[in-house]
């Protein structure tokens, strides 16, 4: 089997830059800053006080995940916003579209190479999720699952960026269209359910479904899950006035998973049809 | 061979291309002149494949672009008007990484990326950063990268624009090269006296449609046969307009010094025996021949814009000599 041609000239770029290690070392940072501080204090707080609360451990867990997935929610799109509508600017697209590749293996390329970015990023940030397996109270098949949904929610991102890529010639466009998109389903999304709520039927809001595309509502309530909130995602529909099944509850996250992946597939088609050189269907209207 | 039937393309509402008719064939250099904005890169890319015509039909070798893209894309090499180049690669990772666009690899994508490399002279800079080229060497270096998979038809977009002397000159021997091997070339261009050494046919287009096309050689001949015939004399200047004039054939007669210009509809027979009477009536010709077709004043006059001259009239205000 051989390797993409774009994945492998992406890699080999990348190795010889400084802006990964550089990354990868600034989220670090952060992520063990976060951690030590957090457990600094609740070490601190035991010192002076009279009980031992090793629950609070878990918050540090809560807070290094929710950082790690802030940081991908900022960092992913940027790195496929810049993919094609680069390609474009360099007129290297037009170069590509005359060899043997396909647009969908240049979209596949460009959205591997990205990817094989955020695995190393995710990769790294490992030690400082793994922090409160020191004291308990999360297992590493529970952070193996945090990984694994962070790694899908980064395709999802992806995507999105690479969707904003193709739509646009401008790296700069791109990328505010990309984090406007990212913007408009992390919050635009609950507060479209939030606004409609009035009006409708106490419990058949159902736009608040809507929330099955949210990455930030699917890594929040995997989070509390994992904390032991269970009753918070139940919470957040009530609030927006839905009562789902106990069922739906329960595989919000694979089913959320699951829906924006969908999205994702379907948002890469549309790229490699909009790089795809095409007839225009309704030509004639200049006759 | 490469044929274009009355091919349309519009951006929005402007019409890039209106009806556009060229034929290449096998084995040609054809020189593609226009005027900015003319359509010639809008014709070069939907030739390449990178954009689809609104209208019209594009063949090549028999096969409609776009209905077997893949086997029409081996068939094509693609030299666009920038350079298209990754900067932050080595010249050899460069070529690997379009060998690998064309699916050759390995040995064989070595073996041609090394013969590619010496054939534009570019092997000692395999090594080096393509950021770190000159603008005639990343040219040179595109257009080893569209012959990677050895393509029958190579299309170029100004390929020698902006280049020194010598690069151009060095480009223009590649060229020539490639056209001896058989391939077929569509070059673009500005520099009118590249397109008229290098080309065999050319095609001008002007406002999205191809206004002149043919063999440069009987292009050529044509705008020197409508040129008027120079005829310098070394005495008896007055007998000699008078002699012309008498002649049914001469339309004018205008003089520059010594010469005498006249627009002559006669055949070459009929310039023959112009040339007998001039010379039986004691007249002392010097020369006697056809102003020399110029490409420059073919596009000049073909795109709209009228050629300057700085003859003077033999009827006006003209300088003429006294004998």
């Amino acid at each position: 089997m051989s390797i993409n041609p774009i994945l492998k000239r992406e890699i080999t770029v990348q190795s010889r830059g400084f802006g990964l290690p550089l990354m990868v070392s600034g989220i670090n940072m952060i992520l063990f800053l976060a951690a030590l501080v957090g457990t600094f204090g609740i070490i601190t707080r035991m010192k002076l006080g009279t009980q031992s609360d090793y629950g609070a451990f878990l918050l540090i867990y809560a807070a290094v995940a929710f950082l790690v997935f802030i940081l991908l929610l900022f960092v992913t799109p940027a790195m496929t916003a810049g993919s094609i509508s680069m390609e474009r600017s360099m007129q290297t697209l037009d170069l590509m579209l005359t060899t043997q590749l396909s647009p969908f293996h240049i979209i596949t390329g460009k959205l591997c190479a990205s990817a094989w970015t955020i695995c190393v990023l995710l990769v790294s940030a490992i030690p400082a999720m793994l922090l409160p397996l020191l004291y308990g109270g999360i297992s590493v098949p529970e952070v193996a699952v945090m990984l694994f949904v962070f790694a899908a929610e980064a395709i999802v991102l992806l995507c999105i960026g690479m969707y904003a890529s193709a739509l646009s010639a401008h790296t700069a466009r791109a990328t505010a269209m990309a984090y406007a998109f990212v913007f408009a389903v992390c919050i635009g999304l609950p507060v479209l359910c939030l606004l409609i709520s009035p009006f409708v039927e106490e419990g058949n809001n159902y736009t608040a479904y809507l929330l099955l595309l949210d990455p930030l509502v699917c890594v929040g309530s995997l989070i509390a899950r994992q904390t032991g909130r269970d009753a918070v995602l139940t919470n957040i529909f009530a609030y927006l006035s839905l009562e789902p099944e106990g069922a739906f509850i329960r595989y919000f996250v694979p089913l959320s998973l699951a829906s924006q992946l969908t999205g994702s597939v379907f948002l890469v088609m549309l790229s490699v049809v909009r790089i795809t050189p095409k007839r225009k269907i309704f030509a004639e209207r200049h006759l | 061979m490469l044929k274009m039937e009355n091919v349309r393309k519009f951006y929005g509402r402007l019409c890039a291309l209106d009806g556009l008719d060229l034929s290449i064939d096998d084995g040609a250099l054809y020189g593609f002149v226009g005027p900015n904005g003319a359509g010639k890169t809008t014709a070069i890319k939907i030739m390449a494949g990178i954009l689809y015509p609104d209208e019209g039909l594009v063949t090549i070798d028999g096969m409609e672009a776009g209905t077997d893209n893949r086997r029409l894309k081996r068939r094509i090499g693609y030299v666009p008007d920038s350079f298209g180049v990754y900067n932050n690669l080595k010249v050899s990772e460069y070529m690997d990484f379009f060998a690998s666009c064309y699916q050759i690899t390995g040995l064989v994508a070595r073996q041609r990326i090394e013969k590619l490399l010496e054939y534009v002279e570019l092997s000692d800079r395999a090594d080096f950063y393509v950021d770190a080229l000159s603008r005639g060497m990343k040219q040179k270096l595109s257009l080893a990268r569209a012959l990677l998979h050895d393509p029958k038809i190579l299309i170029m977009d100004e390929p020698t624009s902006g280049l020194d002397p010598r690069t151009r000159f060095e480009f223009k021997q590649i060229i020539g090269e490639l056209s001896d091997q058989g391939k077929t070339i569509l070059i673009s261009s500005h520099i009118l006296s590249d397109i008229s050494e290098l080309c065999t046919d050319i095609g001008i287009i002007d406002q999205g449609r191809i206004v002149l096309s043919g063999r440069l050689r009987e292009v050529m001949k044509l705008v020197t046969e409508q040129n008027p015939l120079v005829i310098t004399v070394a005495a008896k200047i007055t007998d000699t307009i008078r002699l012309l004039k008498a002649d049914p054939q001469v339309k004018s007669v205008s003089i520059k010094g010594n010469d005498i210009m006249i627009n002559y509809s006669g055949s070459q027979k009929k310039e023959a025996e112009l040339l007998g009477t001039l010379v039986r009536a004691g007249i002392p010709v010097r020369s006697f021949s056809r102003e020399k077709g110029s490409l420059e004043a073919l596009f000049m006059q073909l795109t709209g814009h009228k050629e300057e001259r700085t003859i003077l009239s033999w009827n006006g205000e003209g300088e003429e000599d006294e004998y």
